[in-house]
């Protein structure tokens, strides 16, 4: 084992020690294969540090490797959509232990009467969210599709083949639908918030 | 305004609710399983052969371009030259014990230096060429263990009124090549911004709001470096003090490398002499064998590194013994930051950077690491990576609940004392028990804090506002 990855190793050693029973050699593979794959999708769309991003990674890893030899893939499509999934579940597991997805990078200013709690940062987006599941719940199923699949920057022409629609309407759909939502959403807050001051 | 007063959410904010949305998707729902199997197509697959190819020969191409361009380097620079000799001269810190060495020197009247090239923790320097324009050049084999002739100019210094501070005389301080000042000047601008910008990757922000009600006083908010100072950040300190010709306070805050020989009785470690400051493979571990007075001086250039163009004024400082252990306690008010109250998990595994052969008979069986070689490591981290380790990296182990590293173990951290301040250590280190790892544990050296290989710091910041400051508040 080299230096540098016993030096990651370390880093993530409570994750390691938890799941000492995997299969080293599936785990090598996997990390041989996805590790970086994973980590560099988990710092591009979400705010997270590079050592929890490698903490959730290795627990993806480390779980499929417990289940790669109990369960059957089809293909190897299928085992890294499965991987992929995995890895879905212990981020959103990883910032609900955390309190809230954005809460820890608000700035807060230190000046007493202007500090603001990450307890109320957190309501308030839990708000926001949910304003947002209910305009999304209003779409149809392409719509919520396409801007759930551009958030991942999944380019047009995966989508296109996804949701059977031209690749070249997409960009304009997408536009449209965001513009949409945004409105939608601000629409929302605006009157929770005059029905809250009422 | 407020943020949480906002009732518009902002285009940026926009798509992190949608990412958050996307990744509450319920992944049971057929529908949602196709979306994550399309997601993971564009994120995981490997890449096409062809790409792979053009990679393949890219890389391989960078790669004999870089070997061809230090091979030229390396050339020119060992190419010979007349009238000159290189040698390599072994410093210790506060004598002049060197080794003998025959030198050519041209003496001059007006700039005597010795030029080097390269950088060791412990300034062996590489003599290789000696400007001078005199009448006549003299070859001289000189004892090594007088001071040079070259010491003129830092003579001068001696007479200034830093005398006082004991300047050693005899030292030979390097000379930093462009492309080390380089990046130094790099280093400290990325050290400015995490200051300034407060940045999450390098400070942790403390509250004293925790179940247990710490007492309001003093302890307001304020910032903790999320790791002990590495070895980088430290030479960047010590390095851009050369820049600025502040010498005598350089000589203050070098470390003593030679504290490294014998550890432990054994001359295993003695190579760490020279590599532990310098060598880059060190550079994220726990600077140590500093002294009090140089973490200070750190800790006041950190201070003037901020922008005063910003509204906000920064005073770095150690912390005070109060401040840490509320740190170190991250909303928990348990033995160790970690929230438990052992050393251990429940497998056994050790989750700090310790001693394991000190009161080995009261620490659990390690059912994981006992199947590894370096079960006779004399440290915890040894154990699973070699038997040679001592301090690991700051950023080993999981952090605690505010986000600091190696809090407990690792190295112990310099803190000022509540009733005298006085400097003391608290947290224990690689070379502690796990008693001395607790965080209301005692100072282990019991207020006496000379330089050590176990000792290292981590600093705390509070901001004012320009205003407050000008205030008097």
């Amino acid at each position: 084992m080299s230096s540098e990855t016993k030096n990651i190793l370390i880093k993530g050693a409570n994750v390691i020690v938890s799941s000492a029973d995997a299969n080293t050699e599936n785990v090598k593979t996997l990390y041989n294969t996805y590790a970086k794959k994973l980590l560099a999708y988990t710092l591009k769309n979400y705010t997270i540090s590079k050592d929890d991003a490698w903490t959730v990674v290795y627990k993806s890893i480390y779980k499929i490797a417990e289940k790669k030899d109990v369960y059957t893939f089809e293909n190897e499509q299928k085992l890294r959509s499965f991987l992929f999934t995995t890895h879905i579940n212990f981020l959103k597991n990883f910032f609900r232990d955390n309190k809230s997805f954005e809460s820890k990078h608000r700035e807060i200013e230190l000046a007493d009467e202007h500090a603001v709690s990450a307890e109320t940062i957190g309501v308030v987006e839990n708000e926001n969210l949910k304003i947002l599941q209910n305009e999304l719940d209003k779409l149809e199923d392409w719509q919520r599709i396409l801007l759930l699949m551009r958030t991942q920057d999944v380019p047009y022409s995966e989508i296109a083949k996804f949701v059977n629609k031209p690749e070249n309407q997409l960009k304009v759909y997408y536009a449209r639908l965001k513009k949409q939502i945004h409105e939608s959403v601000n629409h929302q807050l605006s009157i929770n918030k005059n029905s809250s001051n009422a | 305004m407020p943020s949480n007063n906002k009732h518009n959410v902002s285009d940026k904010e926009l798509d992190n609710l949608l990412k958050q949305a996307f990744l509450n998707l319920d992944t049971t729902n057929p529908k949602n399983q196709n979306i994550m199997e399309t997601v993971s197509k564009h994120y995981l697959n490997p890449l096409p052969i062809t790409l792979t190819i053009k990679n393949f020969i890219l890389n391989k191409f960078i790669i004999g371009c870089t070997g061809l361009a230090i091979a030229i380097a390396v050339g020119i620079f060992f190419y010979p030259k007349k009238n000159t000799h290189s040698s390599l001269v072994n410093l210790n810190n506060s004598r002049n014990t060197i080794s003998k060495q025959e030198v050519t020197l041209k003496n001059t009247s007006e700039n005597n230096e010795i030029v080097t090239s390269q950088l060791n923790s412990d300034y062996n320097i590489n003599q290789e060429k000696i400007n001078a324009t005199t009448e006549t050049s003299k070859k001289t084999g000189i004892s090594l263990n007088e001071p040079p002739q070259q010491q003129s100019f830092i003579n001068t210094l001696v007479y200034n009124e830093k005398k006082k501070l004991q300047v050693d005389t005899n030292y030979i301080f390097p000379k930093l090549t462009e492309k080390e000042i380089k990046a130094i000047e790099k280093q400290k601008i990325r050290m400015k911004n995490w200051l300034s910008q407060k940045s999450k990757s390098k400070y942790a922000l403390i509250t004293n709001h925790n179940e247990y009600g710490h007492s309001n006083d003093t302890l307001t908010m304020f910032y903790m470096q999320n790791s002990e100072v590495t070895n980088l950040d430290y030479r960047t300190f010590l390095f851009d003090l050369l820049i600025n010709n502040k010498k005598a306070e350089f000589l203050i805050a070098k470390p003593n490398q030679s504290l490294w020989l014998n550890t432990n009785g054994s001359s295993r470690f003695d190579k760490l002499k020279d590599l532990y400051f310098s060598d880059k493979f060190y550079n994220e571990y726990p600077v140590v064998n500093i002294s009090t007075e140089g973490a200070e001086l750190y800790c006041k250039w950190l201070s003037e590194l901020n922008n005063f163009n910003n509204d906000e004024i920064i005073t770095v400082r150690l912390p005070s013994e109060k401040e840490w252990v509320l740190a170190a306690h991250g909303k928990f008010n348990s033995v160790y930051p970690w929230g438990r109250d052992s050393i251990q998990n429940k497998k056994g595994c050790y989750l700090a950077n310790f001693c394991v052969k000190k009161l080995s008979n009261q620490l659990n069986p390690n059912v994981y690491c006992d199947k590894k070689n370096n079960s006779n490591a004399y440290t915890s981290a040894g154990i699973m990576i070699g038997d040679s380790v001592l301090t690991v990296l700051v950023y080993a182990y999981n952090p605690n609940k505010y986000g600091l590293f190696c809090m407990s173990g690792n190295v112990t951290e310099m803190v000022y004392d509540n009733k005298t301040k006085l400097v003391i250590t608290k947290g224990g280190s690689w070379k502690s028990d796990f008693e001395h790892c607790k965080i209301n544990c005692n100072d282990e050296f019991e207020g006496v804090i000379k330089p050590n290989n176990t000792i290292g710091f981590r600093p705390i910041f509070r901001i004012k506002t320009k205003k407050a400051f000008e205030d008097g508040k």
